[in-house]
């Protein structure tokens, strides 16, 4: 069980209060309306599946209950850093 | 007692003799005794059958490692275990253990046959065998081969024990007791940091326990860490998993040892977080691979040493020594010592230290340098063992009662290596030992290759003039993996140790080749004319030895399993004889039955009260969020299909949320309370995943909005009255709120009082009839519905549950979300186009809508299903298609996703998704079941009062 | 108007006793659900200083997450708000409160808690999990844990952590 830097409460805490959320930094259009199907497809389900470095949402459910964003290696499975939502990519 | 117990050696309490009973028959041993050296101390060296010759087996080890002294104990009351290790049975008076893979005893075992049938059991056999005919391999192959194969059997009842769980926290882990652990943790004592300390067996001091010239260090150490409150022992727990940033997994066994259990938890569950770790677990030796390895008598040298000095007890009055490693030589001198017949000290080496062939001299031992044993005497014990040199081959014999294998040593890296540490080969040691650590740990003593026995070589199998292909020298004793089977593996093109060690087994045993890796990795490089580097090593898992599945379970038992939550009117229905039904963790009253009913009749009777009456239905699981703000109404005009902005306070609106897929995730009836606050619902199993999802959104993609979500699932206790009585029902009992259909319609909200308490009010119906949904505090919804209970007797109220309410709302065409949608489902398909605001510009879903392969034609709509028979009930799920009389495979056009008995309609219904269903209107359509094919015609819903005519009552 | 009905609790009203521990349901209170953009507001609308940081409680007062407060009082807050930033929520029936005291308070709440209650000291309040329930855990002193939970998970809690006040005698 990993322990997980929540970076609001700033403390690290056990990954059973945590849930993952899929890729990070993938904005949800401003005009959804606009974009080409293919455009669409690429927002809805087309995913980096990254080896190595991953940015990645987490939410810490059962702690404060905030959305963050966490860069990790998904080989070593190791978070490097986690940052608030909204904050730019690290 | 017995001649193999040794006057005056050993740490076991000869003033508490123990008896104890294996196969039956009665024996006696002391306090401190395993079962394993109870049984050797009484001449017993028949412990067990192998697993797929059924070879006899003895001890090989004394500890953890031991592959072939597999036990059942027996305690009686389903207290069952099989597969226990006799080396690690402590004995108490009264157990009972029996032996394990015989028929239909441990001397005489038919099984036994596999044995001469060897060469036709290679590896891959049941693979290669049992292919044809496919039909015998289910019927006859199968459960024939489980028979004779397998270890152990499952225990027959449920487990009667209880197990316990923590979590603890410390500085510092320290997993082995031995030495180096109790160093580790003599260093830490002086410092502030926690320390757990924990080891496997009842008495810390691992090997230490087998030399006696250690234990008053051994006293003294021990008594100076019980003084240390910093550091926490641990005895019989085994860390059995390493898991992320230092997560360690231990299992505390507190009642096993006992006679008298009590009402005790039998083991404890420790979920370990550390900040630092030292492995200190010593390391294993390893037995050597040459014909008749496995013959009882034929064990590991340290463990001769162990049984002697550890529990006073002879593997033998005049042993033998076969030696790669100098540390059998020493293991020899002291069993010389204490007045053992040592006959042969055979060593495969060409040369030795000088030093210990002269003690041997001056012991009156005989060394056979550059020899090797190449055949043991005796099958169900060691009579004695056939020598040869190692160039020339000239034969002997040699008379012995045990053989001693000092193969050299193989440190137990499993921890470590499940912690994601790399291992590096020595060639010094012919050994993998700890590399580069991942997480903040280190081994220290025998595990990290860090030991003092001396030199040796590693050997993959011992020299002999045999032919390799007619003998079994066993490599994996557990698994009856022989030098042969990874030859032909080999052979027949594996190259990779992963595949190497599936497809011989070897190592996948319960001890998962704590004896053999290494011995295989060996063969399979030589067979490979490769190096053991250059081969690898396959991957450690946890658990680094079995454990029990009620440990692992921990608090998580009987009715702890999951959390069942529970209404408040939960204790009321089940005192009136409901019978519930899971509904995610909830449990739900399905069915109300009077005496003699059946679920038919107690459905068609509550369903019947509600339509010409009035019913009552516990509704709390409904999820319920509070959305407040300023901008609550755009926020949920965001989420939802339909428009939001304009809902007037007071006033209620169906809303349908999809995902930004464009299908259909949940529904439920909201009401605007205020301008800047809203009451939604959501479905019962929906409630977590709505409440995260719309988070979601609001914290990530519009924190620009001033929202805040709330569950308040259970703040409030949801009645539901239906029926044209219903408002008769509440009229007495509500305060300040006008029920006059006038001022108070349908799809609306107030808030006053009712039995005195505060109540948010909705008029709602999921049943076609005049309806309320009555919100109040959790602590008085059981109150409020006996009192409602009360004041509708006269009105003949009627408690239904989730199955009336079902058929109640199919009769009325609505549908259950996960029930007639299943995540493919768009708001077209599901006949709720009409709740899709077509003038919105954007919400979550709505630009998947627009998706050319979401308004194809074609795609499965929801409609009605009529069966042609009316008392034919359909079964939900059950395939549809146009042509019965079609080839199979048939082409199917959907599925029935809800179908009941209506007692209103005297007939049966059903919804079902169908491919271009509303194109097929008033088709007959057929339904293929085993026994028969069932005509149905697509029909509209609803089918119960089209124009609403009763929702006003 | 008849009087007001009986409540209704989902655990027993008789406390535990074990050695060493006793569980205990706490006495019925006003909760409310407090969320805010800054403390500044929570404390304007309360009329009293709330606490700042994240996990830190303070005369009933619990700062759960950035913008949630968490507030147990023996009082109910008056229903208008003055159209503050904040949403008020009254959420005093949708937890109880089980009250672990003791020496042996500390290892119950470890049974089924995986924070390190060494560095969770008197003051502290979080949202976390205990076993497979998610709980409000609060100590009020150094052998005082204070657990709210959702009514319907409370049976649960309650039975296990019973169980735990009773094996750790053991």
């Amino acid at each position: 069980m990993l322990l997980i830097h929540c970076p609001y409460c700033d403390e690290r805490r056990p990954e059973i209060e945590f849930v993952y959320a899929g890729e990070a930094h993938i904005a949800r259009p401003a005009d959804p309306a606009t974009l080409s199907d293919e455009d669409w497809e690429a927002y809805l389900f087309i995913r980096a599946n990254a080896r190595g470095r991953h940015h990645e949402r987490w939410r810490h459910s059962h702690g404060c209950g905030r959305f963050f964003n966490a860069a990790r290696d998904t080989l070593s499975d190791r978070f490097e850093c986690t940052y608030k939502a909204g904050e730019p990519r690290r | 007692m017995s001649g193999y117990r040794i006057a005056g050696l050993g740490r076991i309490d000869r003033t508490r003799p123990v008896t104890f009973t294996f196969d039956g028959k009665r024996y006696a041993g002391f306090a401190g005794d395993t079962l394993a050296s109870a049984l050797l101390a009484s001449g017993v060296m028949l412990f067990g059958r192998s697993f797929k010759y059924h070879r006899p087996r003895g001890l090989l080890a004394a500890g953890a490692e031991e592959p072939n002294a597999l036990v059942t104990v027996d305690r009686g009351g389903g207290r069952f275990t099989p597969n226990l290790r006799a080396t690690g049975v402590e004995i108490y008076d009264g157990l009972a253990a029996t032996s394990q893979n015989r028929w239909p005893s441990l001397k005489t075992d038919v099984g036994a046959i596999s044995d001469r049938l060897g060469m036709f059991l290679p590896a891959g056999f049941y693979n290669k065998t049992f292919m044809w005919p496919r039909s015998f391999w289910e019927k006859l192959y199968e459960p024939a081969l489980r028979r004779m194969a397998g270890l152990g059997e499952t225990p027959p009842e449920p487990d009667p024990d209880r197990y316990a769980a923590t979590y603890a926290h410390c500085d510092l882990l320290i997993v082995g007791g031995g030495p180096a652990g109790i160093e580790a943790a003599l260093e830490a004592s002086a410092t502030d940091k926690r320390v757990i300390l924990l080891d496997e067996q009842e008495e810390m001091g691992g090997g230490a326990l087998g030399d006696p010239s250690l234990w008053p260090w051994l006293e003294a150490s021990l008594d100076r860490l019980a003084g240390t409150p910093n550091v926490a022992l641990l005895h019989r727990t085994t860390a059995f998993g390493y898991y992320h940033d230092n997560f360690v997994g231990a299992v505390e066994r507190l009642t096993d040892h006992l006679a008298e259990p009590g009402d005790c938890p039998r083991e404890k569950l420790w979920r370990i977080r550390a900040g630092e770790v030292v492995l200190a677990q010593g390391a294993i030796e390893r037995p050597l691979v040459f014909e008749g390895n496995d013959v009882p008598g034929v064990m590991l040298a340290s463990a001769a040493g162990t049984f002697l000095f550890r529990y006073g007890v002879a593997v033998g009055r005049n042993v033998a020594v076969m030696a790669a490693h100098d540390s059998g030589w020493r293991d020899a001198f002291a069993l010389a010592g204490a007045g053992i017949g040592v006959a042969a000290i055979v060593d495969c080496r060409d040369a030795v230290d000088p030093t210990l062939v002269l003690r041997a001299e001056a012991l009156g031992i005989t060394a056979y340098v550059g020899q090797s044993v190449i055949g043991v005497l005796g099958r169900q014990r060691v009579r004695g063992i056939e020598v040869c040199a190692n160039r020339d081959h000239p034969g002997g014999r040699v008379s012995c009662d045990a053989l001693l294998m000092a193969g050299g040593w193989t440190p137990s890296v499993q921890l470590w290596s499940q912690s994601k540490g790399t291992l590096t080969w020595s060639v010094e040691l012919g050994a993998y030992v700890p590399g580069v650590s991942h997480e903040r740990t280190q081994c220290v003593g025998g595990c990290s290759g860090d030991w003092h026995f001396g030199d040796g070589v590693s050997m993959e199998a011992m020299p002999t003039p045999r032919d390799p292909a007619r003998i079994k020298a066993f490599v994996d004793f557990q698994n009856d993996v022989t030098a042969k089977d990874i030859a032909l593996a080999v052979r027949e093109g594996f190259r990779s140790i992963e595949h190497i060690k599936r497809y011989t087994t070897n190592g996948m045993a319960t001890d998962q080749g704590k004896t053999s890796n290494i011995n295989a990795l060996m063969l399979a490089a030589s067979a490979l004319e490769s190096t053991a580097p250059s081969v690898g090593l396959t991957t450690f898992r946890p658990p680094y030895t079995p454990q029990s599945f009620g440990a692992l379970a921990g608090h998580a038992q009987d009715s702890l399993f999951q959390p069942t939550r529970r209404t408040a009117i939960d204790d009321w229905a089940d005192a009136r004889g409901a019978v519930f039904e899971p509904v995610g963790h909830w449990r739900r009253a399905r069915y109300f039955p009077r005496p003699g009913e059946d679920m038919a009749a107690a459905v068609a009777r509550e369903c019947h009260a509600v339509r010409s009456a009035v019913g009552v239905f516990d509704a709390s699981t409904l999820g319920k969020i509070e959305v407040v703000g300023k901008d609550a109404a755009e926020f949920l005009n965001r989420m939802y299909t339909n428009p939001w902005k304009a809902l007037a306070p007071g006033r209620c609106r169906y809303g349908l949320l999809l995902r930004e897929d464009g299908f259909i995730t949940d529904d439920g009836v909201s009401a605007r309370l205020a301008p800047d606050r809203f009451h939604l619902t959501t479905t019962t199993g929906g409630a977590a995943r709505v409440l995260h999802m719309m988070e979601d959104y609001l914290q990530t993609e519009w924190p620009d909005l001033e929202v805040w979500l709330t569950s308040v699932t259970e703040q409030w206790s949801t009645i539901a009255l239906q029926g044209p009585r219903a408002r008769n029902v509440i009229a007495p009992l509500v305060g300040g709120i006008d029920l006059a259909s006038t001022a108070f319609p349908h799809m609306a909200v107030r808030e006053g009082t009712i039995c005195g308490v505060p109540t948010r009010l909705f008029r709602v119906s999921f049943t076609g009839e005049l309806g309320f949904e009555v919100n109040v505090p959790s602590a008085y919804g059981r109150a409020v519905w006996e009192r409602i209970l009360a004041e509708g007797q006269c009105f003949g109220i009627t408690p239904y549950g989730t199955e009336a309410m079902h058929v109640l709302r199919a009769e009325k065409g609505y549908i259950v979300i996960g029930q007639d949608t299943d995540g493919t489902v768009t708001p077209d398909d599901a006949g709720l186009g009409w709740a899709v605001g077509a003038k919105k510009t954007d919400f979550v879903g709505k630009r998947s809508l627009a998706r050319p392969d979401l308004s194809a034609p074609g795609r499965k709509q929801l409609v009605g299903l009529l069966t042609d028979d009316p008392l034919i009930v359909l079964e939900e799920g059950a395939q549809i298609v146009a042509d019965p009389r079609q080839p199979v495979p048939m082409t199917m056009l959907g599925h029935v996703t809800s179908a009941y008995w209506s007692a209103s309609l005297q007939r049966s219904i059903a919804l079902a998704l169908v491919a271009g269903g509303r194109d097929r209107m008033g088709h007959t359509l057929h339904v293929p079941m085993p026994d028969r094919t069932i005509a149905a015609t697509v029909c509209a819903t609803p089918f119960f009062d089209p124009t609403g005519s009763r929702l006003d009552g | 108007m008849d009087k007001v009905p009986a409540r209704y609790e989902p655990v027993p009203l008789a406390p535990v006793q074990a050695p060493g521990v006793s569980l205990r349901l706490a006495s019925p209170q006003w909760r409310y659900s407090l969320r805010a953009r800054s403390t500044s507001t929570i404390a304007a609308l309360l009329g009293r200083p709330v606490p700042d940081p994240i996990g830190r409680c303070t005369d009933g007062i619990a700062r759960l997450g950035p913008d949630e407060w968490y507030a147990r009082l023996s009082t109910p807050l008056p229903p208008e708000h003055g159209g503050a930033s904040a949403s008020v929520v009254d959420i005093s029936e949708r937890a109880v409160s089980i009250v672990v005291e003791g020496p042996r308070a500390r290892q119950v709440i470890a049974a089924g808690c995986p924070l390190d209650l060494e560095y969770f000291q008197p003051g502290r309040a979080t949202r976390t999990v205990f076993e497979q329930t998610e709980i409000i855990l609060m100590r009020e002193a150094d052998e005082r844990f204070v657990v709210d939970i959702w009514r319907s998970f409370a049976s649960y809690f309650w039975a296990l952590s019973e169980q735990a006040a009773r094996d750790g005698q053991a």
